[in-house]
């Protein structure tokens, strides 16, 4: 799934070097996730989420989810330009 | 909590890079030498705000300035210091727990962002969120200094 990030979520973070914001990328992914069926009860909590590589670029990321090893866990991946930038687990609840 | 009252007198604006919407913490409580106790809000006009409600998930950026805070305070006191803030990373949630799925913006949340560990540019924060009394998150976070110290 694609999406392309609201440019105000670089606002202010930072001003001398723009990233997104670690907890915008998280609300990416629960999205992606809500619109891939696989969750169908509310996301409670996180799991070893991991941000390998900073998104400065303001263009189109990609976030890919799956099924986790445990029940209620949906993995997800971030890609941004081609580069995997973030990954890690959504819990829901049971 | 040791309560340390000139801290209370820092303007936050010199303690994280944060500004505009980005920037959620609007106070220093308290602190000790592993530990920090902190006031913020999410803006009312913030990207991620909806009818008046954020994510809770952003209680965990709001933690995690509040450990920039702390680290550019413990800095500040350090003999060869250099003021400012400086940025830096959260690199990893290593757990978060939303004990709610929003809050109301533009509405005071405490945070605590308790040291756990620490093998410097590396540091582990343990996150307690609340909104009057009652706890609205729990994370544990790991955060990498910047070139220069800090934490964004």
């Amino acid at each position: 799934m694609t999406f392309v990030p609201d440019a105000r979520l670089f606002d202010g973070h930072f001003d001398s070097a723009p990233i997104l914001p670690g907890v915008a990328q998280i609300d990416f992914a629960i999205r992606a996730c809500t619109a891939s069926g696989l969750q169908t009860t509310p996301v409670t909590g996180l799991r070893d989420v991991r941000f390998v590589r900073p998104i400065t670029q303001r263009g189109p990321i990609d976030v890919i989810v799956a099924a986790g090893r445990a029940p209620g866990h949906i993995s997800f991946e971030i890609r941004a330009a081609g580069q995997v930038a973030t990954t890690g687990v959504l819990v829901c609840s049971a | 909590m040791k309560d340390v009252r000139d801290i209370s007198s820092h303007d936050v604006a010199t303690l994280v890079p944060h500004t505009s919407v980005a920037r959620f913490l609007t106070g220093i409580l308290s602190m000790t030498p592993n530990a920090i106790a902190a006031t913020g809000a999410i803006p009312l006009g913030h990207a991620l705000v909806s009818h008046g409600r954020a994510p809770v998930f952003l209680a965990i950026e709001l933690g995690a300035q509040a450990a920039a805070a702390f680290e550019a305070i413990t800095r500040a006191q350090r003999p060869d210091a250099v003021a400012g803030p400086r940025v830096g990373s959260l690199v990893r949630i290593r757990e978060a727990h939303f004990h709610q799925a929003s809050v109301p913006a533009d509405t005071e949340i405490s945070v605590a962002a308790e040291l756990m560990g620490a093998a410097p540019p590396l540091a582990i924060y343990r996150l307690t969120a609340t909104i009057e009394d009652t706890v609205v998150l729990t994370a544990v976070i790991s955060t990498h200094a910047g070139p220069a110290g800090g934490i964004a």
